[in-house]
């Protein structure tokens, strides 16, 4: 019995490899932020939602499976949930039974039986929910998880079930077959299922054949404990079958409390975005050839569910382009739209809706992120030289069909170095395939690939505060200035026209 | 059952091969064979312990103090030896070994374990073991084809005694009595307190049952839930009544067993187990040496001569001091040494701690491993194959003795020159220190004159120059330190006249005190 909720023909490893740029991506796009929301307090959510939202998906077709499953979660949020705590309950259930390091075989048998008790009655649950709800369900893999459940876990499987166990709680004794081994020693214990016998066969072995036997005295303590250690023996195998078909069932619960973990952290998710009055978008994925990115009140999602308020939103039209080169002022929110972008490229990408009244993009094969950052307290490198070194990583891993989103790089040098070096940089990337979002207020920069009119490239740039000073963090497309700026703040800090 | 009759142990008639340690019939390890005095001095205790640390079992440190005084039953050795480099003749030997030391284990359990049903079993199995042993070795050595006369004789004692119809009888007997045990399947009944035994009678396996019902859940291998029985080798008492039992449900089959027992109880053969001991002595030392060789240190077979006192030795190093600095990481240094002509004596002197006892300890060891007919440490060596040892070492005072020191020293030396023959090998480390260098110059002059006079080769470890400079028959060694800087001691030892003071005079230039630089220094 396999649950392929995430991905079709396949489980889902909630401890798959991150890839290498996993790290950068949640410290740039702070998507601990998000990690957080979806779990609310689930560490099985968080570890699942880590996985998928970093190892994201580059096939339209597997990001439509998952987009519908998660469309019946949405219809259906209280079924999922349901199913989600039976499977974690189960779970629970089974750590009760168990703490102690050492077992007799008799022991692990007795102890294996009441687990596979309780599994059997979390089973009938999860059966009895998808009898209920499965007319409700209409993606590929929930109305296959409902089939599963309804053909596996029949009312006469359950009977056979009882019957095993019954056969193993058997309190008449104990019935093995032995070989010898080294020495006359017993070995190769099989418990055996005693044969029931009729009436007239009885009478017949007791006058044909009588089994040689012996009996240990009551008083014979040693003797007594010699013959437990023997039935253990005979137990062991049986007793080995058992524990670990009750595993069996366990990993059963464990894969589908995996699998359905990802869809509770969306529906929170959608909760929380819900309340704070923000829309959300499940966009459909555009295959990776041509670059698209479109999108309507687009926000960013960490952004609001830290700040717990509702945020400005951008529209984007960025059609066919290759490079998106984003300038303009200073706390115009250049990197918040850069954000936005990233975050809604992953999570479209794994299969969720993104922040967005709509939207639109096609798959990468990766995406990157090269942000400045604070300098290196071990002094070990020059700033610069830091860049230059996370870059070069970077491109060692980045394909054609990579995505990569820069955020002020090579500002750590003088303008012209910088902008060479960017400009270098970027023709080359986005003539190998890759799409790139640049955000800087490097205007040598800016202004060249301007001058250019590569019909690939939409320039979006950060309006100027208001008259009153305050930020408006809108975006539009417009040509670089010379100026970011920088001076309006200067006034407003020293109150002084210059 | 019936076997075949008469399984004998040893055909008699052709056996040429004894011994891989001794060409002959008449030649053996003595019944007391006590270590040599030198062995202390040489530190050969140490090697001696070390070789055979991890076999205990065989009693093997009597054949490491028994010298040869033969180069014939050198070289047999020798020969034995070198077989034993390839792989396809040490492999099987050292399985032989290993299935031997289970067979002994197993006659043991036979011999103490109180169920008879248990002892004969194991007596099964030792038997069994034995003739799988004999064949492998006896397959194994033929196909290899050794060089060596005695592994030969061995081999040729081998090919008659598996082709033997005995040899056939016991194997084919054994699998039979095998075969029936391993068929046997009984079912073991337990009620409260009650145990019985039955045939098993093909009734279906619970947990196969438990497997399939659960099947459809498997995700994965999961951990097992085996229990880990301690499995000694003598059954508890209920395990004996239970195995009682199903000797008497199994009752045509115990018979066969026991009727195998009684038919084959002295099927091992004394020369086979006679090599399995000895050739232990060969495969020990070789092991010892393994690592050293591994490290780059050389071993070679001397050339071993009683009609010659000329001696060559390239790249020779002290065996015990080698194992210990190997095991350190630390690098050797080797040395050689040579008696060419007329020269019967070295004297070495030199600065201390410069390898002189080492020299002196691996000269000696050398020569007794190579009456051993062991390989020895060096790149090559030709050798006197000497009657004695004798050494004459410093000792530490004892209370007990009323004699002084150099007294104890001078009495030794004589009751040695009283034993030693002119075919002796003397050595001599600091002797008659502890007393006026004129003294020990009198009395070393004459210890050397003595031995001069009866040809013996000698080596002379001392602080007194002019003892290398006796006659024509003394050759001088002197142990270096690094020319450049003379605090570095090089631990090589080179035929080289004594020069007394040269090196104290470069270390006092290192720290400012020569002539030149005391003047300058004072003058200042």
């Amino acid at each position: 019995m396999r649950v392929h909720l995430m991905q079709p023909g396949a489980a889902f490893d909630a401890y798959a490899e991150l890839p290498p740029m996993a790290e950068a991506l949640l410290t740039d796009l702070e998507l601990q932020t998000l990690l957080d929301a979806m779990a609310s307090g689930d560490p099985i959510i968080e570890q699942v939602a880590r996985t998928a939202l970093l190892n994201g998906l580059a096939d339209p077709a597997l990001i439509a499976y998952r987009q519908a499953a998660l469309r019946d979660c949405l219809a259906q949020p209280d079924a999922i949930r349901q199913l989600y705590s039976i499977a974690s309950a189960a779970l629970r259930d089974e750590q009760k039974q168990w703490g102690l390091s050492y077992a007799s075989a008799h022991s692990i048998l007795s102890r294996s039986l009441t687990v596979i008790e309780l599994l059997v009655k979390r089973l009938r649950q999860l059966r009895d929910v998808g009898e209920q709800t499965s007319v409700a369900f209409y993606s590929e893999a929930f109305t296959d998880l409902f089939a599963t459940l309804a053909r596996k876990c029949s009312d006469e499987y359950f009977d056979q079930v009882a019957e095993v166990t019954a056969l193993l709680q058997d309190k008449r004794g104990t019935l093995a077959a032995v070989r010898l081994g080294a020495g006359n020693r017993g070995q190769d214990y099989v418990l055996l299922q005693a044969q029931p016998q009729s009436w007239r066969d009885r009478v017949t072995t007791m006058r044909h054949r009588r089994h040689p036997s012996f009996q240990i005295s009551e008083r014979d303590e040693a003797g007594a404990r010699a013959v437990a250690e023997l039935a253990d023996r005979c137990l062991d195998p049986a007793a080995n079958a058992t524990a670990q078909a009750a595993q069996h069932v366990l990993s059963f619960m464990r894969s589908l409390q995996t699998e359905l973990a990802f869809y509770v952290g969306c529906l929170n998710l959608q909760e929380r975005l819900t309340e704070l009055g923000l829309p959300t978008y499940l966009p459909r994925a555009r295959e990776s050839t041509r670059h698209t990115l479109a999108a309507t009140d687009l926000y960013d999602v960490c952004l609001a569910l830290h700040s717990r308020s509702p945020v400005v939103t951008n529209d984007v039209k960025a059609p066919d382009a290759a490079l998106v080169l984003v300038t303009g002022t200073n706390r115009g929110g250049k990197s918040t739209l850069l954000r936005a972008i990233g975050l809604a490229q992953l999570m479209m990408q794994c299969g969720m809706f993104v922040g967005a009244a709509s939207f639109t993009a096609n798959v990468r094969s990766g995406i990157f992120t090269h942000f400045k950052r604070p300098e290196d307290p071990s002094m070990h490198v020059g700033k610069l030289a830091e860049e230059l070194e996370r870059m070069h990583n970077i491109v060692r891993l980045i394909g054609p069909d990579g995505m990569l989103l820069c955020n002020e790089s090579f500002a750590s040098t003088n303008e012209r170095e910088g902008s060479e070096i960017s400009r270098q940089l970027i023709t080359a990337l986005i003539d190998s395939g890759v799409k790139v979002l640049f955000v800087t207020h490097l205007y040598e920069l800016a202004h060249g690939f301007y001058e250019e009119q590569r019909p690939d490239t939409v320039f979006l740039l950060a309006a100027p505060p208001a008259a009153d000073g305050e930020p408006i963090f809108k975006l539009a497309p417009g040509e670089p200035e010379p100026t970011s700026h920088g001076l309006l703040a200067y006034e407003r800090v020293f109150g002084t026209a210059a | 059952m019936s076997f075949k009759q008469a399984a004998v142990r040893t055909v008699q008639e052709e056996a040429q091969f004894v011994s891989v340690l001794f060409p002959d019939s008449e030649s053996a390890l003595g019944d007391e064979v006590p270590e040599p005095s030198y062995f202390v001095d040489l530190n050969l205790d140490q090697i001696s312990h070390s070789v055979f640390a991890s076999r205990d079992d065989y009693a093997l440190a009597p054949y490491f103090a028994q010298t040869l005084h033969d180069a014939e039953a050198v070289r047999y050795r020798q020969a034995v030896m070198r077989d034993l480099e390839h792989d396809e003749i040490s492999r099987p030997v050292r399985d032989f070994a290993l299935a031997m030391s289970d067979c002994r284990k197993q006659l043991t359990y036979a011999r103490k374990l109180p169920s008879p049903f248990q002892k004969e079993r194991w007596l099964l199995a030792a038997f069994t073991t034995y003739g799988d042993a004999v064949l492998a070795l006896a397959t194994a050595l033929v196909e290899a084809q050794p060089a060596s006369v005695a592994l030969q004789g061995l081999c040729a004692y081998l090919a008659r005694y598996v082709d033997s119809p005995q040899f056939a009888a016991l194997r084919h007997d054994g699998e039979q009595v095998h075969k029936t045990l391993d068929g046997i399947r009984y079912t073991l009944e337990i009620r409260d307190l009650r145990v019985s035994v039955d045939t098993y009678q093909d009734q279906p396996d619970l947990a196969r049952r438990v497997e399939q019902t659960f099947a459809r859940f498997r995700q994965r291998d999961v951990q097992s839930y085996r229990s880990h029985f301690p499995e000694p080798v003598a059954l508890d008492p209920v395990e004996e009544q239970v195995l009682a039992l199903v000797a008497k449900v199994y009752e045509d089959e115990f018979r066969e067993l026991a009727e195998y027992c009684v038919h084959y109880h002295t099927v091992l053969d004394r020369t086979l187990l006679r090599f399995d001991r000895e050739v232990q002595f060969l495969l020990a030392y070789r092991e010892y040496i393994a690592p050293l060789q591994a490290a780059g240190l050389a071993f070679s077979y001397p050339i071993v001569r009683t009609e010659s006192k000329q001696e060559h030795v390239e790249d020779a190093f002290d065996l015990a001091l080698a194992s210990r600095l190997i095991a350190a990481g630390e690098p050797v240094v080797c040395n050689d040494f040579t008696f060419a002509g007329v020269e019967r004596v070295l004297v070495l002197t030199g600065p201390n701690q410069g390898g002189k006892t080492t020299f002196a300890r691996m000269l000696g060891q050398i020569h007794h491993l190579a009456a051993l007919g062991l390989p020895v440490p060096g790149r090559s060596a030709e050798l006197f194959l000497p009657d004695r040892i004798f050494t004459h070492f410093e000792r530490r005072e004892s209370l007990e003795s009323l004699r002084s020191k150099f007294e104890e020293e001078v009495y030794r030396i004589h009751d040695i020159l009283a034993e030693a023959t002119g075919d002796s090998l003397l050595i001599m480390n600091e002797s008659f220190s502890s007393t006026t260098t004129r003294d020990a110059l009198a009395v070393g002059e004459r210890v050397l004159h003595q031995v001069l006079a009866r040809q013996m080769l000698c080596l002379y470890v001392t602080f007194i120059d002019e003892l290398s400079r006796l006659s024509e028959n003394v050759v001088s060694m002197m142990s270096m330190v690094d020319p450049e800087d003379p605090t570095v001691r090089t631990f090589r030892i080179v035929r080289k006249p004594a020069d007394g003071l040269a090196h104290a005079v470069l270390l006092a230039k290192i720290y400012g005190l020569s002539y030149d630089q005391l003047k300058a220094r004072i003058a200042a």
